[in-house]
């Protein structure tokens, strides 16, 4: 009698890199989990840790959703196909460009034209898209229409509360003004930086008003020491930094109502950007260190009477 | 005859981006003032309802 070559050996199955079914996103970090028998919850946190630090954790995402098989499938993985020259993936992967880079262009559109004025236009096809969705939702549903019509009504939603402006053109402006003649009451831009130096201008005694505007970017204002400068600015996210004090964040208002000497010369400042920074300082910002309140002035001119 | 069911992620993102495009008319008919505090929420609400209508939409045809 002879039992052991009766005995059908089983051979363990090669182990094989695919995507789990126990996902929380796409069944990467299950998938990995499992490969190298560890738990998933370990590559679930580096690939956060790498896509925050770095962002190379989303490509390593995307390129193990594209070559990875998915657990269960026969199917090679939806890159390997792509290269292959598989149509009906080709097709899905042309669809989906058109369809993001479609709605790319749309958002920027919209963030344009409610910039510019036709903000009630804008709000009107968001209304009407709404609506067509509502009416053909009981007609089998229309979900293809809802990222052109997100990327309609969010990015003006954006600069309508920011309250973005792009008229004024787009571009580098630089206003050097040698006498206070030379100083207009308004310096305006709808997107880029404008620079407004006015270290070469003698003020006379008392207020000197000057607007600033920006609807998306940088206004740097340059001041001379010895004026007393009084800020009041209105930013919809961004930065403010005057002289020695700053501040940031989204529906910044800026109120510093700096009093001065009779005979100091004043400058009166209504600033008001949309999305980026006012920065008022005593010489040029250093691009590389950046506005670093405490290093651009001190306003002293506000507590001294002028010499 | 079956009776047709509303597609209920079509009908909750025309209802969710309907009212968005109503608080930017009125933004800028200056009737409210949309700051960053109202609509950051807004569109987070918008972007959730959306989801949350696919998912259980999902799990109903499952």
């Amino acid at each position: 009698m002879n039992t052991s070559d009766d005995t059908t050996q089983i051979q363990p199955e090669p182990r094989r890199l695919t995507r789990s079914r126990d996902r929380v996103l796409g069944g990467v970090g299950g998938g990995l989990g499992r490969y190298f028998d560890v738990d998933p919850i370990i590559f679930r946190i580096g690939l956060v840790a790498l896509t925050v630090f770095g962002g190379a954790g989303i490509f390593i995402y995307v390129a193990a959703l594209l070559f990875v098989p998915a657990e269960g499938s026969e199917r090679p993985a939806l890159g390997v196909r792509f290269f292959r020259g598989d149509r009906g993936v080709l097709r899905r992967v042309a669809l989906i460009t058109a369809v993001i880079v479609g709605s790319g262009l749309l958002a920027i559109s919209s963030a344009w034209a409610t910039g510019m004025g036709a903000g009630e236009t804008v709000a009107c096809v968001a209304i009407l898209l709404g609506i067509a969705l509502v009416v053909a939702a009981f007609r089998g549903g229309a979900r293809w229409l809802i990222l052109p019509t997100l990327a309609i009504a969010i990015p003006a939603c954006v600069v309508s509360a920011a309250g973005v402006d792009f008229h004024g053109g787009v571009g580098e402006r630089s206003y050097r003004p040698q006498t206070v003649e030379q100083i207009q009451d308004s310096y305006e831009l709808g997107v880029g930086h404008l620079e407004v130096d006015l270290r070469g201008v003698r003020f006379p005694p008392g207020d000197q008003p000057l607007e600033l505007r920006a609807g998306t970017g940088a206004i740097e204002l340059l001041v001379p020491k010895d004026v007393c400068v009084s800020t009041k600015a209105r930013i919809g996210a961004g930065y403010v930094g005057a002289l020695d004090r700053e501040s940031g964040g989204v529906d910044v208002n800026w109120n510093e109502d700096s009093a001065s000497h009779r005979s100091t010369p004043r400058l009166v400042v209504d600033g008001d950007v949309g999305l980026g920074a006012l920065l008022i300082s005593e010489h040029p910002v250093d691009e590389d260190r950046g506005f670093d309140g405490g290093g651009n002035g001190t306003n002293d001119a506000c507590l001294t009477p002028a010499a | 005859m079956g009776r047709r069911v509303a597609d209920v992620t079509s009908l909750t993102a025309g209802v969710v981006i309907g009212a968005l495009g109503v608080l930017l008319l009125l933004d800028n008919l200056e009737a409210i003032d949309m700051k960053f505090a109202h609509l950051a929420p807004a569109v987070t609400a918008t972007a959730g309802a959306i989801l949350l209508a696919r998912g259980l939409s999902r799990s109903r045809e499952r």
